[in-house]
């Protein structure tokens, strides 16, 4: 239904309108034609009749409203427990936040057509007009809070919800990386509850004793790549489950580096990493020096071109650039002559990543050219032989223990004398958090140096996922990064729900010069494979002036579970890599959380509430049931004239 | 006069045709819209629905002429007297008769008469204001309630459809594909067991080993020709018994099998794979059970007597038990050895009926008491004791040898020898290593919903006593518990068991690991490990009395080189670790009790981490048991780097090689690993068809799992899911709810832990490359101007 203003704007209304006025002319022609005879008195109550229907009847169209000057206040109750349908009050208004609750409320009050259920806050000012607008519950998020805006609101927040809030963790991670959860336990009790991490096949991994506003880190390795949904469970004292998150995460192979390795002699050690690495996909270049000016030379997983271009025993530029890593002792960094470090040094600038294992010739052997480029790395011998235990270091959040794990180290830690300068970032540090391998960036590159020993001891006595995590995590940090797609969720959660807009925003690597072509890119959004139709819809991105590289679009997941965003550009590069999956949850998910952004956003508005808060009047529509009475009961009394009186 | 009426007319029926289409417009337009939400394209459908209805009536209004119209007044009115027509205007005065032109002018004046007194209105095309307004209501209601009725009935009609739908493809289907509806099977085990037959109706059974098998079965046509077809052999024909179908065979080893009819000349799978499992018979175990020590040795002056108990059980039966003996006389070159066989005096049977399968039900008590002398035997000789066992099964007899039993008579001239640091290295069958149980027990975990909760705590019990064995056996060594005879005895040190694989994650039994490349584990650690002494802190004692030089030095010397020079006493002997090999033993025997307790109590997931500390507890004593001995001879002085690597090598080519590393994809972990991203992709709801290749992966899978059910039975059942999924050529497997799920998951733990990838990081923030290039190498040309 419509309001008088906007039937000029709809024409086939607008001629409606027309036809009920000509109807009414020609009634009250036809009226007073066939009354002529008859007494003013019947004349002019029939014509009122014929008035009142025909208004009530354009009254039912029009729906004129009417101006209410008191302080009108609507409540707006947004919570899970249903119940309260029974007792709302006639200003009272339910706002269901999922289609399984309304289908809920349905199936138990058939509550279908309730004029006091809402899907959207939008619908409460069209509902019930008010002044004043009093949120009850969880309260509701930025979004959906800028349907009151310039309103005056009050809000009365409900019982914090059992669960997990603030969760962090890494949707997308490579194989054998572990990927670890932090979360904080909010619960409305002040008990001891068992947190729970549970793999994708239902068994516990690790397991926890917290009490509420705790925050923890959980982790774990899944064992395969692709799209596994690990849970955290929160079991209370008397072993019932309280909440059941999903924890999607998306395992994937990293593309394999290229490692160039240069020995003074042959060794264990690159043995051992060449093993490992060929194994793994990775390709090698290891170059041995078995006498003053005789090379071996092997390669391994390598193209023939690059193959070609690498032997022999001078390193150039262009052959460097084809690798992702140099790995090299001290001895023979000792030995190559100053061009080829000079070579070398362009090469870290341009993105080439230096590995260089320290030993004790590099310690007593001072090198001008290499003074420069070691500045930062204090190298000082050691009094007796030493063991380091071994502790990955991520991030400055992100240690990564390696229990039980001690090996020799040829010198001094870095910061055992002097403090590292900032632009040194350690890589891995003992238990007491003395560094030994250490990276520092250089324009594009980075420069790492290690004084650990002999990890081929790991895989000789059977420590060989040890031996890849350190040997994994030293290629990942110091090699030349890969440039790929990354996607994410902009929105406070950082996480995509289903029926919940979202703003999805993709970094594409720009290899090429930006070609003149349109601002939008199309890119196919799949559901994952387990629908049979495999439906899929577009979804157009539009480029991010501020940002080169990133892409935008709005997303309104209709399907909850992993999706997989396909590139369907028009550009001949495939922009995206089939790998790109992310999780939609469900409604239900995650409740605590979205609880706990709402009550934020709701508090946040509340004391941002305006001044000038609206207290003149409202208007209000004429209830139809007016109309109806009218219609009906100046029709009946039409029809009884007409009968009887005639 | 007649025109004015004419158009009177032709506007009361236009009126009419005006009314009637707005209200047909508005109820398609009110149709169309709760049908679909788009209102363009509603009103787009209206107007092709109005457009014919308005010409349809347009043709009414146009056939509206004079002559109709007069023609129409003739027929209504009889006054008229068919004369109506005679006003039209074509037809002028001058060319009527003078009858007609009197009766023209009677109908004009009487038509003007009636037009006058509206005497036509009755003719009028009438609009149905009542109707009308119904209708236009109706459709107000209808724009207001229609989608919600809409719904309704599209929900009503889909129900009705599906449930049609389905009962015609169950019927479909019904009739087109035979069924098993009743099948019993008769296991009548190898008379050598002594056990009773028995019969079951389920297709998925155990049965003992050479058990022998009659399957009846009875099918829903029993018109076709049935077949019984085990994996890895050929299809074989059921012999036909009126209605019932039966078939004979062996149980030889763990198996998949599955039912086939004919049609035209081809074999066509009835769905359903099953399993049998079959329950071998295993070899006789033997526990010692006294003396509990596997070396004594008697003083020449004692009585050199014991006595010699051994408890042997077996599945079914035990037909022999001997005792070998071998005698060693003399000494050095001069030795001889004497072999005897004896037999036990007394014996104890007992019989246990266990509920779970594999379990040891006859169990059998040895002794006998032995005299040293009654062997011919003197001080200074030794004897070898084992006990040998046969079982009964048919027919051929399983042997199973016990550990060896060192009985010593000591000569008075010989120096007590001491015990710590012998080794022997063979493995006890009876006894599991720390190892194995590590292996046993992370099985069982995994399995464990897999299993009865009567087999899964029999199977932990045992482990709590192999476990309990281990412990004793180490015990021993360490002189703790188990003193025997006279004078203190010592244990061997055994349960070290050279040549096994120690990295961890190993821990599936037939999971082949990816071969290790750097060959034998051990020894290199011990060759890499023994090129480097280890340095202490300084922290472990030094005993004074190991250095060779005296005390007699008053300048102190000594002492200073002795506390700060690194001096072990014996110079070229030096222990590898801070602990001696007791202390670490001692506590792999700590945590042995806490896993032993665990086991017991049937909670093996708890008794893991106390396995895996003893084990590197056991690891660590076994090399601090070594000892670095420096070689000896000529050390060469250090080589400088100006002389290093300046040899003559003429003969030394340089050369440059290219492989390409071939990784071997048949090993079991690809196969795992592939069949789990295809099962984690579908699920077990997709619809989606596997192509060739996948199908293939799965029939592999199944063949893989049924070899590994040999060491690990419960494997079978999935062995069975990945077979269907293979025949089914989908995840959406029938009459199988959780089959996928639960395939997935025991795919999940025989995974082993991934190695991590020698990969590269994602750049998060992707940058143009050239344009930081250049913007880079602008800044430099500035900073070098």
């Amino acid at each position: 239904m419509v309001k008088l203003e906007s039937i000029l704007n709809f024409p086939l209304l607008f001629s409606s309108m027309l036809f009920i006025l000509l109807a009414l002319v020609l009634s009250v022609y036809k009226l007073l034609t066939r009354l002529k005879d008859a007494s003013k008195f019947h004349r002019i109550g029939l014509l009122f009749l014929n008035l009142v229907f025909f208004l009530s009847f354009m009254g039912l169209i029009i729906q004129p409203h009417y101006n209410d000057s008191s302080n009108r206040i609507s409540k707006l109750l947004i919570q899970d427990d249903l119940t309260v349908m029974k007792k709302l009050d006639k200003d009272e208004f339910l706002l269901v936040s999922s289609l399984s609750q309304l289908g809920q409320l349905s199936q138990q009050y058939q509550l279908k057509f309730s004029s006091q259920i809402l899907t959207e806050p939008e619908q409460l000012q069209l509902k019930s007009p008010a002044s004043e607008i009093e949120l009850i519950g969880d309260g509701l998020s930025e979004t959906q809070l800028a349907a009151f805006d310039n309103m005056r609101l009050n809000f009365v927040s409900a019982e914090l919800k059992t669960g997990l809030i603030s969760p962090e963790w890494l949707e997308s991670i490579w194989l054998g990386n572990h990927f670890s959860v932090k979360a904080t336990l909010q619960t409305s009790s002040n008990g001891i509850f068992t947190v729970e991490l549970v793999d994708p096949i239902g068994q516990v991994v690790q397991q926890l004793s917290l009490r509420s506003n705790e925050r923890f880190e959980m982790s774990s390795t899944p064992k395969t790549i692709g799209n596994h949904l690990y849970q955290i469970r929160i079991i209370d004292s008397k072993d019932k489950i309280v909440s059941n998150e999903t924890i999607p995460v998306s395992v994937q192979r990293s593309t394999p580096a290229k490692l160039l390795i240069l020995q003074s002699s042959p060794s264990f050690e690159v043995k051992q990493l060449q093993n490992w690495s060929a194994e793994n996909g990775a390709s090698l270049f290891v170059r041995s020096r078995i006498s003053q000016n005789k090379f071996v030379s092997r390669s391994t997983n390598l193209e023939l071109s690059i193959f070609e271009s690498t032997k022999g025993t001078s390193l150039s530029s262009r052959s460097l650039s084809l690798y992702d890593l140099l790995i090299i002792d001290g001895r023979e960094l000792l030995s190559i002559s100053d061009g080829q470090i000079k070579t070398v040094k362009d090469a870290i600038r341009d993105g080439l990543g230096l590995l260089v294992l320290v030993d004790s010739y590099l310690v007593d052997n001072k090198n001008e050219s290499l003074a420069d480029l070691l500045k930062d790395f204090p190298l000082s011998p050691l009094e007796q032989q030493t063991e380091s235990s071994i502790v990955l270091v991520k991030s400055e959040t992100d240690l990564v223990n390696l229990s039980n794990i001690t090996l020799p180290i040829a010198t001094r830690p870095f910061d055992s004398t002097n403090s590292l300068p900032p632009s040194v970032i350690p890589l891995i540090t003992d238990l007491q958090g003395r560094v030994v391998v250490a990276s520092s960036q250089l324009t594009l590159g980075k420069l790492g140096l290690s004084i650990i020993q002999d990890t081929n001891r790991l895989v000789t006595s059977g420590r060989r996922q040890e031996f890849s995590l350190i040997w994994h995590h030293l290629i990942e940090q110091i090699g030349r990064k890969e440039q790929g797609s990354q996607l994410q969720a902009r929105n406070p959660a950082k996480r995509f729900t289903i029926n919940q807009l979202a703003e999805i925003c993709i970094n594409i690597p720009m290899k090429t010069p930006v070609k003149a072509k349109t601002e939008q890119e199309t890119f196919r959004v799949s559901h994952s494979f387990q629908q049979a139709d495999e439906s899929q819809h577009v979804l157009s991105f539009e480029r991010n002036p501020f940002l080169s590289g990133e892409f935008c679009a709005d997303f309104w997941p209709k399907q909850s579970g992993w999706h997989q965003l396909l590139d369907n550009s028009l550009s001949q590069d495939n922009m995206i890599k089939e790998n790109l999956w992310f999780y939609v949850h469900d409604e239900d998910g995650w409740q605590a959380d979205n609880q706990l952004t709402t009550l934020l956003a709701t508090k946040s508005r509340i004391k941002r509430n305006p001044s000038s808060a609206s207290r003149k009047g409202v208007s209000l529509p004429i209830s139809d049931w007016l109309f109806w009475s009218l219609m009906v009961i100046s029709s009946g009394l039409i029809w009884i004239e007409r009968k009887y009186w005639s | 006069m007649i025109d004015a009426l004419l158009r009177q007319f032709r506007f009361r029926k236009l009126l009419q045709i005006f009314i009637s289409s707005f209200i047909f417009a508005l109820m398609v337009l009110s149709i169309n819209h709760s049908l679909n939400s788009h209102f363009n394209g509603s009103l787009i459908v209206t107007l092709a629905f109005l457009l014919p209805y308005f010409v349809f009536h347009l043709r009414k209004y146009r056939s509206i002429s004079k002559s109709n119209l007069l023609e129409h007044i003739n027929r209504s009115y009889p006054d008229y007297e068919e004369s109506a027509q005679l006003i039209q205007n074509s037809v002028h005065s001058q060319e009527l008769n003078i009858l007609a032109r009197l009766q023209k002018q009677k109908i004009e004046d009487k038509l003007d008469h009636d037009i006058k007194s509206k005497r036509f209105s009755l003719l009028y095309p009438r609009i149905r204001w009542k109707s009308s307004f119904l209708m236009l209501v109706t459709t107000l209601l209808f724009l207001s309630y229609g989608t919600e009725t809409i719904s309704f009935i599209q929900v009503m009609f889909q129900n009705r459809q599906l449930a049609g739908q389905t009962e015609t493809s169950n019927v479909s289907v019904a009739l087109k594909e035979p069924k098993i509806t009743s099948s019993k099977t008769l296991i009548r085990p190898a008379l050598y067991t002594q056990l009773k037959s028995k019969e079951t109706h389920q297709l998925n059974f155990e049965a003992e080993q050479q058990a022998k098998l009659f399957w009846t079965i009875e099918f829903s046509n029993s018109k076709l020709d049935y077949f019984y077809s085990p994996s890895g052999q050929a299809p074989q024909k059921m012999k036909r018994n009126g209605k019932h179908f039966s078939i004979e065979d062996v149980a030889t080893q763990t198996q998949l099998y599955k039912f086939s009819y004919q049609k035209d000349t081809k074999l066509i799978d009835l769905d359903g794979i099953y399993a049998l499992s079959v329950i071998r018979d295993r070899p006789p175990k033997i526990e010692i059970k006294e003396p509990k020590l596997n070396l004594i040795e008697f003083p020449k002056s004692s009585t050199a007597e014991f006595n010699l108990k051994v408890n042997v059980r077996d599945d079914y039966g035990i037909s022999d038990v001997k005792i070998l003996a071998s005698v060693a006389k003399g000494s050095g070159e001069a030795v001889k050895f004497r072999d005897k066989v004896f037999r036990f005096t007394e014996s104890e049977a007992k019989i246990t009926t266990g509920d779970a399968p594999n379990s040891l039900r006859v169990s059998q008590l040895y002794q006998r008491h032995w005299r040293l002398s009654d062997l011919e035997m003197e001080p200074g000789d030794e004897v070898y004791f084992s006990i040998q066992a046969k079982d009964n099964r048919s027919p051929n007899n399983q042997i199973a040898k016990s550990s060896s039993l060192i009985i010593r008579w000591l000569d008075e001239e010989e120096v007590e020898m001491a015990a710590e640091g012998i080794r022997i290295r063979f493995v006890p069958e009876y006894f599991r290593s720390q190892r194995q149980i590590i292996i046993e027990t992370e099985k069982l975990v995994q399995d464990r919903q897999d299993l009865s909760i009567d087999s899964f705590q029999q199977t932990s019990q045992d482990l709590g006593y192999s476990q309990s064995d281990l412990k004793r056996k180490y015990g021993q060594y360490l002189g703790d518990e188990f003193g025997e005879g006279p004078e203190e005895q010592f244990g061997l040190a055994d349960g070290y068991h050279g040549g096994e694989s120690m990295s961890s994650g190993e821990a599936n039994t037939g999971v082949e690991q990816h071969h290790d490349k750097a060959s034998t584990q051990e020894d290199e650690d011990d060759h890499q490990v023994s090129q480097q002494p280890e340095i202490d802190d300084h922290s472990h004692e030094h005993s004074l009395d190991d250095s060779p030089t005296n005390n007699n030095d008053r300048s102190g010397a000594t002492e200073l080189i002795q506390k700060f020079g690194h001096n072990h006493g014996t110079i070229e002997i030096a222990p590898l670790s801070k602990r001696d090999p007791k202390s670490w033993m001692k506590m792999a025997v700590n945590e042995m009790w806490q896993a032993e307790l665990h086991l017991m109590v049937s909670e093996p997931e708890k008794a893991l981490p106390f396995e895996y500390n003893a084990y590197n507890y056991l690891k660590l004593a076994r090399q601090a048991e070594r000892i670095y001995a420096k070689r000896l001879g000529f050390e060469p002085p250090p080589v400088s780097e100006d002389r290093r690597l300046s040899g003559e090598l003429m003969a030394i080519l340089e050369y440059d090689l290219s492989y390409v590393d071939n990784k071997d994809d048949t090993t079991d972990s690809i196969l795992f690993e592939k069949s789990f991203h295809i099962l984690n992709t579908f699920g077990s709801d997709s619809l989606s068809q596997l192509e060739a290749p996948q199908t293939k992966l799965f029939s592999k899978l199944s063949h893989r799992l049924v070899e590994l059910s040999g060491e690990r039975p419960i494997l079978i059942k999935y062995a069975a899911i990945a077979e269907r999924v293979a025949l089914a050529k989908t995840t959406l497997l029938k009459n199988c709810d959780n089959c996928i799920d639960d395939l997935r998951s025991k795919l999940w733990q025989l995974l082993p832990a991934p190695i991590s990838q020698p990969g590269r990081l994602l750049n998060p923030q992707p940058v143009r490359l050239d344009q930081e290039k250049r913007y880079l190498n602008s800044i430099l040309n500035e900073s070098i101007k």
